[in-house]
Formats: structure tokens, C-alpha cells, sequence
């Protein structure tokens, strides 16, 4: 201090000098310390220091700390829920590569979502406000907006209409991008494909979606072994079907008869999956209800086949065995057991049987088979069981109460055993494939390398092939008999069980397989409740499932690419003269 | 030499702070451009997925029979017949 006073203050003599003394005099004087404005400014600078240093230190300690751990500050723009990864369930295509499946965002969502900080929201006013744009009463929007925090209001709006409600003038309306789920082929396969609700709620769904879901399956996409022109023409004709024999419903499968690959599968009535949320619940129930793998019927005649190929592979009979069919067998009240069209013959071979389709003479066959092998084969077959496919709608068949020696003859023919359509078929293709148990699935090439267990030899394969071929080259099955493929098959008329009692109605089907002499493809058509018509004149399977069947086995065998066989050849001849004579 | 070491450490602390700022709003910009970007691209495979979905529409088995229908004197277009096919003959052999 006195220094720095040296330097600027010269002193020269006779100047006065008081005022120096007045002012040291002050500042050693410790009572007026404090307000002295110099010292008073020190002390706030050194305030303001700590205060400086303080803050600057956590600013700095901040700042490292966010530059270390971003993460947790710099946070995703609101919009890029729209951009969620990738589309939340995979795209689902046929076997030749066509879209079944497919997700778009395009659907925008409006919705009033009333924030926490926004208590003054006048429901009345935004009600009326929205009225116009939602064509609603406003009393029924403030009765909708009083409920909860998130109100939907609209989904699936335009451009224009996001636009106009923008422009409303309620400010907490809000949009987003949903994903939607888009079934190009509407009907088409809808039973397989199923559908879900737009918020893809697990269920909310049915079909392969279900699938889909309940798996967790995140893959791009996923290939079926369906055959959509196949599917397609299966579903025109059965519908055709429907409508000119006036039947209730009907359900048709064809599936690969060597891998168990299903190329097409059909229940007719069926649904649009695009529109499925807009309908009640209770409307669609009879249409979501999918015959061919939930339901499970007593099919009838066709289910003889079992019934022969099991007593010809455990060699209890010989297809030259003749059996009498006017024999009274099950004599109870309602009388002897009878055939469908009684026989003009006494005697029967087991192949004039199957073509005739006689009950008398397949519960004969059954009794000398036995009990405990009709069981025990028709375990093996798998229709007995709860069928696996990718879908979790699958039926149960049903059994008798007690398995005695008259249910065994009913089985024999084809009653008192309710089965579902798919088991059987699948059950089926391995009595005409060579013998080979086969697996249903709806995945492409899931099952091309497996190797599978044996029902029936090679010869009673061969064999059953014959008199399947039989059936619809004379018999009941000759409607289906389309040139070229020498189809093989077996039709059944079966009487529907009433839930009161008894029988009511019908159920016709027919199973084939194409071509005969190395059946590629198998297929299973039936129709319920089929009635008589002018130009039809009965009303069993002769009439309708059967003429159905050989529609689509036309149109179908070109586009599975099933060439056709141009000379007849005489290679079932051998069989006859070798099982026959 | 206290101070001075002092010094340095503050010039440290401040010259790494600057270096993760810089870095920091280096980064939300790249993000930003990133979130532009990925909305692009977005964009674009929507645009492809309704095209798809379009084409999938215009191919489905019921769509192309009612144009083959509808232009059926024009196009002459009828389903494929088993006469079409064909297969080579040493697969019919094989068949046999």
C-alpha cells in the first residue's frame, strides 16, 4: 500500500498532508472497517469466487459426466416409435413366392390423450369441437373422453381426414403410425392364416398369427407349404358345391401325400382377417370356426379303408376271401345291421366290399381282426390322438365311452368314432403312399429329409391303391374319375350324431389321392347336410363330395404339376390276377 | 511449483472438458442426422412394403380371374389343363 502510494502520489513540500493522515487514520480504525467500500467489495468479490468456483465445478463435473454417459440425456425424437426396428411379425408367403401376409404402417391412429399437467381440459368443448370431423353426436364423444386418460378416437384415417381433425382446434389430439397386418388374398386361406387385432395382442388372434405370436417367430419372412391357386380353386369349388347342393358348410384338405406338406386346406363358411375387427365376435364364431382341424365327425364309409388295409397287413383275411352280406349280424331293436344299397350278391370278395362299401361285411371283417389290433392300429395311424400343427385350434376326436365288440364293428365302418379331418387325412396318405406315416405341416420343406416309420407294407399299400382305384373306376367314386390321373379314392355317407339323440342330417366326403399309381397328393373333401336337388337326385356322396372332388382335382393336378398318364397301362392287372384269382 | 503443477491440472480439466463438449454435441448431431437417415430409409421400405402389398393385392388369384374374365375376348386366357403338362420320359419310366 505504501508502496504503490509512493509511486503515484508525489509529495512535495508544502503540500498538505492531512488527508493522508485522515485516511489512514480510517483505515486502521476498526470499527469503520467494515463499511469502507473498497474492503466491502473484497469481500464480495471472494464470494463471488466460491460461488464462481463452486459452480463452475459442478458445471465442469457435469458436463465430463455427460460426455462420458450420453445415454442417459440425448433421447430419441418423439416420432421414431413409427421407426421401431423392424416390422413387428414376418411377412408370410406361399410356396411359389406369392404374399399371403404383410405389414404395412400406413394406418394412422388419432387419439386424445390428456397429459397430467393439462387439468383444464374442457371435455364439452373438444367434444364439440370433434363432432363434425368424427360424425358423431358430441355428447356421445364427452361421454368417451370422460372415460380415462388415453381415448382412441379414430383408426385408419386418411390423409385428409388427419388433416381436418388437426385443424379441430383440440390441441390434445394426438396421431400415430400403427402397423397393420394386410391379407392381399382377403378370404383366401383365411382359417390357416388367422388373423390378429392392430395391436397385435397374442389373444386377439387366431391362426398361423397366433402361431407367430405364442413362438416369438421375429424371422423376415416365413414360407408355407400352401399353394394359393390350389387353395383358391378348392375354396371356388367348395363354395360352388355349398350353394348348388344347398349344404351347410363344407371343408376340404389337399395335402403332399410323401412329406405331409398341406397345399391347400379349406372351411367354408370362412372370413375376410382384413376385416375381422370390425365385426362382433358372436357373428363370426360360426365362420371362425375351422372344420378341417377343429372339428372332429364321425366320417363314415371312408374310414373302411382302415378297417381292410389293417386285416390284409395282419394277413387275417386275403382280398379273395369272400364274405356273406346278407347275413343278419347286431340283431337289435331297429333290426339287422344293413348296407346303404343292399347287395344283388350273396357273397362278397373283401375288394368287392370296399367298392361296395359294405357295413356287413367290414364288421365281419373287423370281428375276425379282432379287438385289441383294430385298437392298436388305429392308434398307430395317429387319429386317435390330438393331431400337432402349427396352429393352436386343433380338435380332439372323440371315442367311445366303452370300446366293446359293437363299437368295434361300428369303427369298422366308420361310426361311433369321431375323428378330425386332417388326422385322417394324413392317416390316410399313409395307407395309399407305400405305407409310410406321414406328418401334417404347414412349413415348406420342414419334413424333406425325415425318415418315416411304417403303418403298412409296400404291397398292402399297393394293394389298397388297387381297390381304391377300384372304387372310382366303378363304384361310388366315379364322378371323380378325371382322365389322365387314374385318381383312387373312397367315398362315405355318413349320418350326423343329433346333440338330442340319434342321427339328423349328413355328412358326405370323399378321400383321394392323385395320380394312382404313384399318389403324389392326397385330398379330403366334405360337405354337411348336402341336400337332393332338381338334377341331383340323391344326396350322398355319389352326388356331391365326390363330382366336388374331381373339380378340383382337375383343376388343381396341373398347377401341383402332376402330368398326366397318356396310355393306359395295365399295371393294376397283375395286382388282380395276383390277389384275386 | 505447486502452482504451476496446479495450472496445468486446470488446464487439463478444462481443455478435456471442452473435448467432450465438443465431442458431446458432435455426437447428438451425427444422431440427429442418424435419426434423419434411419426416417428415410423408413420411409423408403414403407413405400416398398405398399407397393408389395399392392402387387400382391393385383396378383391374387381373384383379382387376375375377374380381369381374365373381364378381357376374356381379347386375352383368350383359360386355367391351366393337365394336357399342358408334360413330364420327360425317363421320369414316366421311373414312375412306372
Amino acid at each position: 500500500m505504501t508502496k504503490d502510494f509512493k509511486i503515484k502520489n508525489r509529495i512535495v513540500a508544502g503540500d498538505d498532508i492531512s488527508y493522508l493522515y485522515k485516511q489512514e487514520k480510517s483505515l486502521n480504525n476498526n470499527s469503520s472497517k467494515d463499511k469502507n467500500p473498497i474492503h466491502v467489495g473484497k469481500e464480495r468479490l471472494k464470494v463471488a469466487l466460491v460461488f464462481f468456483i463452486v459452480f463452475f465445478s459442478i458445471f465442469s463435473a457435469r458436463n465430463t459426466f455427460l460426455s462420458i454417459f450420453p445415454g442417459e440425456v440425448i433421447s430419441q425424437p418423439r416420432n421414431s416409435i413409427a421407426l421401431s426396428e423392424s416390422k413387428p411379425l414376418p411377412d408370410i408367403y406361399d410356396r411359389s413366392g406369392k404374399n399371403l401376409l404383410t405389414t404395412t404402417v400406413r394406418t394412422v391412429r388419432a387419439a386424445v390423450v390428456k397429459r397430467s399437467n393439462e387439468k383444464e381440459f374442457d371435455i364439452h368443448e373438444a367434444a364439440i369441437k370433434l363432432s363434425p370431423y368424427l360424425k358423431q353426436d358430441p355428447e356421445v364423444i364427452s361421454k368417451r373422453l370422460s372415460k380415462g386418460r388415453y381415448i382412441e378416437l379414430v383408426n385408419d384415417i386418411s390423409e385428409k381426414e388427419q388433416y381436418e381433425l388437426l385443424n379441430s382446434g383440440v390441441a390434445e389430439v394426438e396421431f400415430n403410425n400403427v402397423w397393420r397386418r394386410v391379407f392381399p388374398n382377403k378370404n383366401l386361406a383365411s382359417h390357416i392364416l388367422g388373423f390378429s387385432n392392430r395391436d397385435f395382442e397374442e389373444n386377439s388372434s387366431a391362426g398361423f398369427e397366433r402361431w407367430i405370436y405364442k413362438n416369438n417367430i421375429k424371422s423376415e419372412r416365413i414360407d408355407l407349404s400352401l399353394n394359393i391357386n390350389v387353395q383358391n380353386h378348392l375354396e371356388k369349388k367348395l363354395f360352388e358345391a355349398i350353394d348348388k347342393y344347398d349344404a351347410k358348410a363344407g371343408f376340404g384338405i389337399i395335402l403332399n401325400a410323401n412329406n405331409g406338406e398341406i397345399i391347400a386346406l379349406a372351411s367354408l363358411p370362412n372370413y375376410d382377417p382384413n376385416k375381422i375387427n370390425y365385426y362382433s365376435s358372436v357373428n363370426t364364431k360360426e365362420k371362425r370356426f375351422n372344420r378341417a382341424i377343429q372339428g372332429s365327425y364321425e366320417l363314415g364309409s371312408v374310414m373302411k379303408i382302415f378297417t381292410l388295409a389293417m386285416a390284409l397287413e395282419e394277413e387275417t383275411i386275403s382280398l379273395s376271401d369272400e364274405f356273406d352280406v346278407w347275413k343278419c349280424i347286431n340283431k337289435s331293436r331297429k333290426g339287422c345291421l344293413s348296407d346303404y344299397k343292399k347287395s344283388k350278391v350273396q357273397f362278397l370278395n373283401a375288394a368287392e366290399c370296399l367298392i361296395k362299401s359294405s357295413n356287413i361285411c367290414m364288421a365281419q371283417i373287423a370281428r375276425i381282426t379282432g379287438l385289441n389290433t383294430q385298437k392298436r392300429f388305429l392308434s398307430e395311424t395317429g387319429i386317435l390322438d390330438e393331431q400337432f400343427l402349427e396352429l393352436y385350434e386343433m380338435g380332439k376326436p372323440s371315442l367311445p365311452m366303452r370300446w366293446d365288440d359293437l363299437s368295434m364293428e361300428q369303427i369298422s365302418f366308420g361310426q361311433g368314432i369321431s375323428v378330425v379331418p386332417l388326422s385322417f387325412v394324413s392317416a390316410a396318405a399313409s395307407i395309399v403312399n407305400g405305407g409310410y406315416l406321414i406328418e401334417p405341416t404347414l412349413y415348406l420343406n420342414k419334413n424333406i429329409n425325415k425318415n418315416n416309420t411304417k403303418l403298412i407294407s409296400s404291397e398292402v399299400s399297393e394293394t389298397m391303391r388297387y381297390v381304391m382305384r377300384q372304387v372310382v373306376k366303378s363304384g361310388s367314386g366315379k364322378k371323380a374319375d378325371i382322365d389322365g390321373y387314374e385318381v383312387i379314392g373312397k367315398t362315405g355317407t355318413a349320418d350326423k350324431p343329433c346333440s338330442t339323440g340319434g342321427y339328423c342330417g349328413r355328412l358326405t366326403s370323399f378321400v383321394g389321392a392323385f395320380p394312382g399309381w404313384r399318389p403324389e397328393y392326397i385330398i379330403l373333401i366334405s360337405l354337411d347336410e348336402p341336400q337332393g336337388k332338381k338334377g341331383v337326385r340323391g344326396s350322398s356322396s355319389y352326388w356331391n363330395a365326390v363330382p366336388t372332388a374331381g373339380e378340383i382335382i382337375r383343376l388343381s393336378a396341373p398347377l401341383l404339376k402332376v402330368a398326366k398318364k397318356n396310355e393306359s397301362k395295365e399295371f393294376y392287372q397283375n395286382h388282380a390276377r395276383a390277389y384275386i384269382q | 511449483m505447486l502452482k504451476y503443477i496446479s495450472y496445468l491440472l486446470l488446464l487439463i480439466f478444462l481443455s478435456i472438458n471442452i473435448y467432450h463438449y465438443t465431442i458431446s454435441y458432435e455426437v447428438i448431431k451425427l444422431e440427429k442426422q442418424n435419426n434423419s437417415l434411419k426416417k428415410e430409409i423408413f420411409s423408403e421400405l414403407d413405400k416398398r412394403d405398399q407397393l408389395q402389398t399392392e402387387w400382391a393385392i393385383i396378383v391374387s388369384p381373384d383379382n387376375l380371374e375377374r380381369l381374365a374374365k373381364k378381357y376374356s375376348d381379347r386375352l383368350r386366357l383359360r386355367p391351366i389343363s393337365g394336357d399342358q403338362i408334360t413330364i420327360i420320359p425317363q421320369n414316366i419310366e421311373e414312375g412306372e
